[in-house]
């Protein structure tokens, strides 16, 4: 059935101002003027040259890197085994374990932002990179463990089965039928807390200190004085690592696994 | 026990949220107590910020809901879905500080749109958009919208097929079958949907600060600025646990109608 | 892991198994010899399924016995038993080819590659697959998917080869060709087959005997021939083929009286109709009720003057003799040839 003309207008409006703003400040990003504007009066490099010598830019490049990698890596674990465990255990406490970990999606950030800072004060990990990690690693496990949970139970229990019966034992079955099955979910898993942390800035702006701060946050701390193409340079950069990713995903795993992951989240205990 | 060695890891992240949320309760209604709640509960301002972050929330969530179901009915029929897909899911995954930077970019007096204008003789001095509620609003919708598309197109992708046809056979027009099964069918993702677009619109920090200024201000920012402006921890953790309890009222009705919804399709 | 000629000897002594207050399977007995075809038959949730999983290992008993070839397997693990399964759904694995998923048992094992390619290789054209090996398991049709099943357990020359239903997904003309060719397997092989199914005809046809469960019990357990003309119960006599199963009251206008506690079941094709019916002891005229056409002959419902029950019949002449729906009819048979089971 195909759908209405009304349906489609609107669709295809949203579908054009979705990525409207993000094709202007690339765009913008190409001005060889310091002042923002689209289209630019011209082409060059000299923003993007510009990120390249600022070391504080730089910085803030690496740190978000190091720590989107590290909270990617620890969460999909951490998710991984937690999957795991819940594989099996009865429904009710399976409900539970999974209502707390997803219970960060809906929990206002701005809340939780401060709430994290309370006690990393007392940790004295405020300002640090080990502190936002852990915030991020906090905020960004919902979106490791969906992926994985899911792939998990679209696995037929009946191939652990069939392999420990052709005499595999449980560490076996896991490691040669179990995982490979899994590596779409932890693909997307990886992927998906990589994008989270990388661009987090709500929770984050909370936790930055003088020394180490996040690129999107030194973005935000930049736009409050002003707007420039340096500004825009960068923004593209994001932009395109972002859309890039996302087309990773969608040629490892599948876009679908967005929407599986949904369903999932809905019916936590099903 | 295999199994709480292989989940005692997720147990330390719980811990750490659930911490979170004690800290901060802790620090509002035990070092703070109820006279910071009085204080800030008889604040005209603080009044003002809390109902401009719950009507923005509202109508975000509002424009979100009406604009994002055309667009997810559009997705889930199309053929092309993954093309179209990541036209939504590659901005929903971009850094919300560069998306509103667009905006900026886009709504400001010498931005792309008032230039147009200006450039086609439609208007002649430019229109104050930015820094305004409705750049607010537009930045929130922008943001949070796919958030609501991937919610609506969930529960519309599970739907079978054949019922909508079953709708069209027995004798309904299209108008007909999309009201009274197609729509009801999917009210669940909308309920889900709209209870996740008022949390983080409610929550929101960064757009209403960037494209709504220092005037207007909601709630998030505001406990931004007490801490880093004003450096005042209590009075910010009061207002973060008022902004819990803002969005806890918000979505109540919506909760009380999804498991309404959820009773009915599951008894039925 | 060898097998022997005389391996695959399997008893059970009373064993039982309770999921909560259901009694899934309750003291089961049977001893099946080595080499022998056997099917466990039943309606779902007889029982015979969890059967078979206590035998493969992954339940177990709450009481009774397992032997396997004399030795007690209670506490072996399923990875170490010397039994394959073919699950009902395959449980092929998606992520390795055909040629790997028949290989994975025996790499398990640490077997020399070149050893584990020439047995691939034979398993493969012993289920005639020959060329598939490289395939995919999504590029392969329902038959060869089962094929590959079967090749992978019995690569492994395991003393008993479990089979859960694993017929039941394909259509009838395939499934008949894969009855067949698992029997010859079978004879071929010589393992110990045991084979569930809940369709008494595929049990009786490829069986050399039949086990039949209802409720967790243990009914019946013989060969083919027995099951249908000795039932041991009124449950084996019903799902085992059609039958007339009649009581004393209504036995009585007929002029028989059989035993007390016994019912009479008369097989439909006991019964005869028209001039082929004068000759039989017990004869009643009725009406026909109903007659369906079944290719080689005819299922009819009759109801006999002065019986309220109506009574089956099969008739391979029906349609020529110009039999209708609402014709009369004459019905006999010989209640010596039929059989009677406990009334209770």
């Amino acid at each position: 059935m195909r759908t209405g003309l009304s349906v489609r207008t609107i669709a295809a409006l949203l579908l054009i101002l979705l990525p409207a703003p993000l094709v202007i400040v690339i765009g913008s990003s190409f001005s060889p003027l310091a002042v923002l504007g689209f289209p630019p009066p011209g082409f060059s490099w000299r923003w993007y040259l510009e990120f390249l010598r600022t070391p504080e830019w730089l910085w803030a490049f690496g740190v978000s890197a190091g720590i989107a990698l590290a909270s990617a890596v620890l969460t999909t674990l951490v998710a991984l085994g937690a999957a795991l465990a819940l594989q099996g255990a009865p429904a009710r406490w399976r409900g539970w374990a999974e209502t707390a970990i997803l219970a960060p999606l809906l929990f206002p950030h701005a809340a939780l932002g401060i709430g994290l800072l309370g006690w990393l004060i007392l940790a004295g990990l405020n300002g640090t990179a080990t502190g936002i990690l852990a915030a991020h690693l906090i905020l960004c496990v919902p979106f490791a463990y969906r992926p994985i949970a899911v792939s998990l139970a679209q696995i037929d229990t009946s191939l652990a089965e069939a392999a420990t019966i052709l005499g595999a034992d449980p560490r076996q079955a896991f490691r040669r039928v179990t995982l490979p099955l899994l590596r779409p979910g932890i693909a997307a898993a990886m992927l998906f807390s990589f994008i989270i942390s990388f661009d987090e800035v709500t929770v984050t702006m909370f936790l930055v200190g003088p020394e180490t701060t996040t690129l999107p946050v030194s973005i935000y701390a930049r736009l409050n004085d002003s707007a420039d193409p340096v500004v825009a340079a960068i923004s593209s950069i994001l932009i395109l690592l972002t859309a890039g990713l996302v087309l990773l995903m969608d040629w490892l795993v599948g876009l679908r696994i967005f929407i599986d992951v949904e369903e999932e989240g809905r019916h936590p205990a099903a | 026990m295999n199994r709480l060695l292989l989940f005692a890891p997720m147990g330390l992240l719980i811990a750490g949220f659930a911490l979170s949320v004690l800290g901060l309760l802790w620090s509002s209604l035990i070092h703070g107590g109820a006279a910071l709640y009085a204080d800030l509960l008889t604040d005209p301002i603080i009044l003002r910020v809390l109902w401009r972050t719950a009507w923005i929330a509202v109508v975000t969530t509002g424009l979100c809901a009406v604009l994002g179901y055309p667009l997810a009915l559009f997705l889930a029929r199309s053929p092309r879905r993954n093309l179209w897909l990541i036209l939504v899911i590659s901005p929903w995954l971009v850094s919300i500080v560069v998306r509103t930077f667009g905006w900026m970019v886009l709504l400001g007096n010498r931005g792309v749109i008032n230039t147009s204008l200006r450039g086609w003789g439609i208007i002649d001095s430019p229109i104050r958009i930015l820094f305004t509620p409705t750049a607010v609003i537009i930045g929130l919708v922008h943001v949070f919208i796919p958030f609501m598309v991937i919610a609506i197109l969930s529960s519309l992708l599970q739907q079978d097929r054949r019922l909508e046809e079953a709708g069209r056979i027995l004798g309904g027009t299209r108008w007909q079958t999309f009201r009274r099964v197609t729509l009801p069918l999917s009210m669940p993702g909308v309920t889900g949907g709209c209870s996740l677009v008022l949390l983080m619109a409610a929550g929101a920090i960064v757009t209403p600060l960037l494209l709504g200024g220092l005037r207007d201000r909601m709630l998030g920012t505001q406990i931004y600025s007490e801490i880093f402006q004003v450096y005042n921890f209590d009075r910010a953790t009061a207002m973060a646990v008022l902004l819990l309890v803002l969005a806890l009222l918000l979505v109540a009705p919506l909760r009380l109608l999804e498991a309404r919804l959820r009773h009915r399709l599951e008894a039925g | 892991m060898t097998s022997t000629l005389l391996s695959g000897r399997l008893q059970l002594d009373a064993v039982s198994r309770s999921f909560g207050k259901l009694k899934a399977v309750d003291g089961v007995s049977l001893d099946i010899a080595a080499g022998e075809f056997i099917a466990f038959l039943g309606p779902s949730g007889c029982g015979k399924t969890t059967l078979l999983r206590i035998i493969a290992g992954f339940e177990t008993a709450d009481a009774g016995s397992l032997l396997l070839d004399g030795r007690d397997v209670a506490g072996v693990p399923p990875n170490r038993r010397d039994v394959g399964l073919v699950f009902q759904n395959l449980a092929l694995f998606p992520h390795l080819t055909v040629a790997e998923n028949i290989a994975f048992g025996m790499e398990l094992r640490g077997r020399p590659r070149a050893e584990v390619q020439a047995k691939v290789e034979e398993a493969i054209s012993l289920v005639a697959l020959g060329g598939l090996g490289g395939r995919r398991i999504q590029q392969l049709s329902g038959g060869q998917k089962q094929r590959v099943a079967l090749a992978r357990a019995l690569v492994l020359k395991p003393s008993v080869l479990l089979l859960d239903e694993p017929l039941s997904a394909l259509d009838m003309k395939l499934r008949r060709q894969l009855q067949q060719e698992l029997k010859t397997l079978q004879r071929s092989t010589g393992t110990t087959f045991i084979f569930v199914t809940h369709d008494q005809e595929e049990a009786l046809s490829m069986a050399d005997r039949v086990a039949v469960f209802s409720s967790g019990r243990l009914e019946q357990f013989d060969t083919p021939q027995m099951l249908y003309r000795r039932p041991a119960s009124r449950f084996v006599a019903e799902f085992v083929g059609d039958a007339n199963i009649r009581d004393a009251g209504q036995l009585a206008p007929l002029g028989i009286a059989p035993p007390a506690g016994t019912l009479l079941v008369v097989r439909p094709e006991d019964c005869a109709l028209g001039t082929a019916a004068e000759a039989a002891p017990i004869r009643r005229e009725g009406t026909i009720e109903a007659l369906d056409f079944v290719g080689p002959h005819a299922r009819l419902r009759l109801v006999l003057d002065g019986l309220a029950e109506p009574w089956l019949a099969l008739c391979p002449g029906a349609l020529a003799a110009g039999l209708a729906p609402g014709g009369r009819a004459l019905l006999g048979f010989d209640p010596a040839r039929a059989a009677s089971v406990p009334a209770a």
